[in-house]
Order: structure tokens, then C-alpha cells, then sequence
């Protein structure tokens, strides 16, 4: 049993996504391996100006070069196509920033082992120990998002906007359509899930302070505070999917 | 009451604009799914031109009191429409273009994947191809005896050439 053990990272493909993350991606992919021994560590470079993507080939990671940078949901819908195209049974994903530490990712996959779930966010905020302060305008949209995610779920949502999850390969699949948003997935994903009927849980973990020139700055202007409340609004507007999923996008087989 | 020039104008504008549009499509410069709203307006403004009562009863309709502020309306209304349209085409090229991307992306981490079991396996082969090497060597040894001297006699050599060219130096 011990073999296939998916909390030791046995068919589990950790996602990397990362833009201008050199000098960070290398510890990150140290990180995951020592997390999960066993997992396959897969480096999306969104079409970074720096040597991100040599870091990571370099480390021993399988890397994916974007030709242009095209998004944050971009990178990690490529992830997980490769998933899907590879046949891994489970996913994660964890920022190329430094920022998630990657030991969380076992009690990760354990919850969604031992909970049956589809998919689990690691939360920020679900353990209330005030390690993690976000700046005022960041504190409103997530709080703001949270509720929103909470009432449209019908369970409570601490950290919609969180990048560190496990899913499982249905989840992976279903986001390798075009329900997937490529710019910022968060809030609206989470909601499409639950209407979809997947089973989707949340995990405490600790964050360290990001980076200041990370890939989220985006995520505290006000367009994309309207661009969630939109995007929510359509998702509950749109009637809900049913499996099987549009495979279309996932034809071209590697 | 629209002007005689202003009806002139609007149909020689737009029989004109609808011959330039054929020909574009004739030329293969414009695709035919783009023609249709260009087409449409042609053809609307053709018929609110040529057609007196039309247009008076439109201008009555939708509430304006000059009937030249009618053919504005719908010149307007045109020029949103195929904005619109333009933004749907941007969209939807965008997802095409992120797609593709995302492939090209698949495409050289495959081929990088492919160069380290390329690389590696070459590796292995040098490695491999020493290995016989050390065997024959271990072979010949075991079988005569030259393959056994020789080095201790290139060894000497050696010693001698050194010894002359110290000797030259003094």
C-alpha cells in the first residue's frame, strides 16, 4: 500500500505556476519534493523574461515554456492538460513564489483522500491564527468573496482566492474545457464546482508573505473586484454542467 | 422633410459603399461573415433613402422629429453593432490564441522532456561503450604477455626522454 501512497506524492502531479520567479522556483520545486517524494513536479512558465524556465528544467522538473505570457489561469489550465494527457489520477497546485509551503500538501491529500472530496483549497484563514495579513484592500475583496462563495456553496468558504489545491482527475479534466477561466481563476471556479457537484473542502495552512512583485498584484484593482462580481453573476446564471465534459480541448494527445 | 441633396448623398453613399463591399469580397480582401452587417446597412439605408414614406414613418415611430436625425440613428446603431461583433471575434480569437499557446508550451516540454532521455541515454551508451573498452583491456592482458610490458616500456621511455632534457637544460 505503502507504494501507491498519494499523500507520499504517488500519482500526484504538484503544478507549478510561474512567471518571473527565478531565483524562487528552485526552492519551491526542493520544497514539493522533499513534501512528496513520489510526485512529479510540473513547472508552467508563463512566458517569464528571466531564467525561470532553465531554474526549473535544471532542478528536474518537467517544464512547460509559454512562448507569451497569457495568464495566471492560462498556465495552470496547461498543467492540466499535461495531467489529464499523462493520465495522473491527482493534481496540485502551488504558486511559484515561495509563498505556500509545500508540507501542507500532505494533510492536503489527506482530507481529500479520507473526506472523499474533489477538491481542496488550502486556506489562509480557516484556522483564524492571524499569522497572515493581507493589506486593507485585500482584506475587503477576499472577505467580500468569501461571503459570496459561502452563501452560493452553502458551506462556508474562508479562502476563495487561495492558489494552493489538490483536486482529483475529474476536477482536472473538467477544468481543461472552456468553462475554465484563463485570466484569474478564484471565486467563480469554486461556485462553478459546487453547481457542477463536486465536493469540495478546505484545509488550514500557513502562507508566507508574498513577494511584492508577484503575479497577484493584479488581485487589488478595482477591475478585478468586477471582473469576480461579473464572472460570479454569470456562473449562477449559466445552467449548471453535467458530466461527461467537453473533451474537445484535450484531442491532441502528447 | 429630408433634403433632395441629403437623399443623394445617402444613396449614392451607400449603393457605393455596397459595390466596394462586393468587390472586397471578389478580391477575397473581406470574408462573407463579415459582410452581413455591412451589407444589411447598404441595403437599410438604400431603402430609407429611396423610399419617402418609409423613412417618415420610422422618424414618426421611433419618437424623432427630423428625419435626417433617423438615418443618424441608424448609422449609429450600425457602428455599435459591429463593435460588438468585433469584440465577440476578439474573444473568441483569444481563447483560440491562449489554446494555442498552451500547446506550443506542451510541444517544448515534451521535446526538453525527450533531450534529458536523449542526453541520459547517451550518457549511458559512453558509459557502456567505456566499460567494453576496460573488458578488452582486461582481456588482452589476461591473454598475452606485450599488452601486459607495454606500459611499464612507455613508462621508461618516458623517464629517459625526461632525464635527456634535464640534462639539456643544465
Amino acid at each position: 500500500m505503502s507504494g501507491s501512497d498519494p499523500t507520499e506524492g504517488a500519482g500526484v502531479l504538484v503544478i507549478i505556476p510561474a512567471y518571473n520567479e527565478a531565483g524562487r522556483v528552485g526552492k519551491v520545486i526542493e520544497e514539493v519534493q522533499t513534501a512528496l517524494p513520489k510526485a512529479d513536479v510540473l513547472v508552467v512558465d508563463d512566458g517569464s523574461k528571466d531564467e525561470t524556465g532553465r531554474e526549473a528544467y535544471e532542478a528536474g522538473a518537467y517544464t512547460v515554456w509559454l512562448p507569451t505570457n497569457a495568464g495566471y489561469g492560462a498556465a495552470l489550465q496547461t498543467g492540466y492538460k499535461f495531467a489529464v494527457r499523462q493520465g495522473y489520477p491527482f493534481v496540485a497546485q502551488i504558486d511559484g513564489d515561495g509563498q505556500h509551503r509545500a508540507e501542507y500538501l500532505v494533510p492536503m491529500l489527506e482530507t481529500l483522500i479520507g473526506e472523499k472530496a474533489d477538491l481542496v483549497i488550502g486556506s489562509r484563514f480557516l484556522a483564524a491564527d492571524g499569522h497572515y495579513k493581507p493589506s486593507l484592500a485585500r482584506t475587503v475583496g477576499i472577505g467580500l468573496f468569501s461571503r459570496i462563495a459561502t452563501l452560493a456553496c452553502g458551506q462556508p468558504i474562508s479562502d476563495p482566492t487561495s492558489g494552493f489545491q489538490v483536486m482529483r482527475e475529474p476536477v482536472a479534466r473538467f477544468f481543461c474545457s472552456s468553462v475554465y477561466p484563463t485570466d484569474y481563476p478564484d471565486a467563480d471556479v469554486l461556485i462553478l464546482l459546487h453547481r457542477t457537484g463536486f465536493k469540495v473542502r478546505e484545509v488550514a495552512v500557513q502562507m508566507r508573505p508574498s513577494p511584492g512583485d508577484s503575479m497577484h498584484t493584479t488581485k487589488t484593482t478595482p477591475y478585478y473586484v468586477y471582473k469576480m462580481l461579473l464572472s460570479i453573476g454569470v456562473t449562477m446564471l449559466r445552467p449548471k454542467v453535467q458530466p461527461p465534459f467537453e473533451a474537445a480541448e484535450l484531442k491532441l494527445e502528447i | 422633410m429630408i433634403t433632395t441633396n441629403l437623399r443623394i448623398v445617402a444613396l449614392v453613399g451607400s449603393i457605393g459603399l455596397l459595390l466596394f463591399i462586393i468587390e472586397l469580397v471578389r478580391r477575397r480582401r473581406l470574408k462573407e461573415e463579415y459582410t452581413v452587417l455591412w451589407v444589411l446597412t447598404a441595403i437599410v439605408f438604400i431603402l430609407l433613402a429611396a423610399w419617402t414614406n418609409l423613412l417618415r414613418e420610422l422618424t414618426h415611430a421611433i419618437g424623432a422629429i427630423s428625419e435626417s436625425s433617423t438615418l443618424y440613428f441608424f448609422g449609429i446603431l450600425f457602428v455599435i453593432l459591429l463593435l460588438l461583433h468585433f469584440s465577440v471575434r476578439v474573444s473568441a480569437l483569444e481563447r483560440k490564441l491562449v489554446s494555442l499557446i498552451q500547446e506550443l508550451g506542451l510541444l517544448t516540454a515534451q521535446r526538453k522532456e525527450l533531450e534529458r532521455q536523449v542526453a541520459k541515454s547517451v550518457r549511458l551508451h559512453e558509459d557502456a561503450e567505456g566499460l567494453q573498452e576496460i573488458v578488452r583491456g582486461m582481456r588482452v592482458a589476461g591473454n598475452g604477455h606485450d599488452a601486459r610490458k607495454k606500459p611499464p616500456q612507455k613508462e621508461q621511455e618516458a623517464q629517459q626522454e625526461q632525464e635527456e632534457q634535464e640534462r639539456e637544460d643544465r
